[in-house]
């Protein structure tokens, strides 16, 4: 491709249309912009990273609340590290709620699991004949068998 | 970038204010020129250019010594140059709205080389065309120079010049197409900031 050449008059037009348009005034280097801001360039590090750990803490404050409950014990814990870290007073609020939705996660897998044995042990007594009312004598005999039932309490205290 | 830009770039040292000061003052001017040529603006210019430098001194400390900090600074520059252009697209679109129906104002041929139509017409041309015709025709690099300071192909640096030539004599005269070299170096002309004098 060959290389041409601008005419002289055309180069002084096209230097004298910059150079007019944009007088050189070189600011000094202690005045240039990139010499001042460098003191304010910590706040919107900060500003970012204080963003970050603030949206970490509530997905995890989420996903502690409403997550399924085998995680939310392992959850709740770390936020109540995060917590203690973080310096917030971690005994009145946060505490409470995790101790009852543990103790209420473990209180209800035991009603899960007796529902399914119910069946069962009404099943082994055998009372066909009493057929017309089995469910009813599952919710009563569930309660009232719990003093004769020996199938049912003794997988919960096999545990 | 001639032996001046060579030796700068075997001197500076990455992470040092003093050379940062020195690679600053080094490079403004033509920096500044070509930022004119590629927005239009002085102001737009001006900005852009300390913009870019606030961009290299935060990457100043991770800077390789291997690179031309002439060129990576001049990457910079025309890549902020560029952004700005994009968001004045942007803001301008309003106004395109609103002269949209008018009819165009008549051109004058007498004004057709005024120093206004000459930016406008360089402003018009993509940021990396204008910025490689300012470097070529303005400033006094060569092909070869421009080539390395952008790390692009000579080829490419070619092909630039010549679309800017092509569109320059489309709006400003046929005289901006240029004329091939009859004998050695005749037009060739440094300007100031070439030979590292500021008018400043």
């Amino acid at each position: 491709m060959p290389d041409r050449e601008l005419p002289e008059d055309v180069r002084r037009r096209l230097s004298a249309a910059l150079e007019s348009g944009a007088p050189l005034i070189t600011p000094m280097p202690s005045q240039a912009r990139f010499a001042v801001p460098t003191g304010a360039m910590p706040a919107p590090r900060w500003r970012l990273r204080a963003l970050t750990v603030a949206v970490a803490v509530a997905g995890i404050v989420v996903v502690a609340l409403a997550g399924p409950p085998q995680t939310r014990e392992w959850v709740v814990q770390s936020v109540n590290g995060i917590s203690k870290q973080v310096g917030i007073p971690a005994g009145a609020t946060t505490p409470s709620p995790k101790d009852e939705s543990a103790t209420s996660g473990q209180k209800e897998p035991k009603v899960t699991t007796r529902s399914p044995e119910a069946p069962e042990a009404t099943a082994e007594p055998a009372e066909p004949q009493s057929s017309p009312t089995p469910e009813l004598s599952d919710g009563g005999g569930g309660s009232d068998g719990g003093d004769d039932h020996s199938p049912g309490p003794s997988p919960s205290s096999g545990d | 970038m001639g032996a001046e830009g060579e030796a700068t770039s075997t001197a500076l040292q990455p992470g040092n204010r003093d050379d940062f000061d020195r690679l600053y003052r080094e490079n403004y001017p033509r920096l500044l020129r070509t930022m004119y040529a590629i927005t239009g603006d002085a102001a737009a210019a001006e900005d852009c250019v300390q913009e870019a430098f606030v961009k290299a001194w935060r990457a100043w400390p991770n800077f390789r010594p291997e690179r031309a900090p002439e060129g990576w600074i001049h990457q910079i520059a025309v890549n902020t140059a560029i952004s700005y252009r994009r968001r004045a697209k942007l803001r301008s679109v309003g106004e395109i709205l609103r002269r949209i129906g008018r009819p165009s104002a008549g051109r004058d041929p007498g004004d057709a080389a005024t120093t206004s139509d000459v930016i406008k017409a360089l402003a018009a041309l993509p940021p990396r065309v204008a910025a490689d015709f300012v470097l070529r025709y303005h400033h006094g690099y060569n092909n070869r120079e421009i080539a390395r300071l952008e790390g692009v192909s000579e080829r490419t640096v070619g092909a630039r010049l010549a679309q800017a030539r092509d569109e320059l004599s489309r709006r400003l005269g046929p005289d901006w197409r240029g004329e091939l070299p009859t004998s050695g170096n005749a037009g060739v002309h440094l300007p100031r900031e070439r030979s590292g004098v500021s008018d400043a």
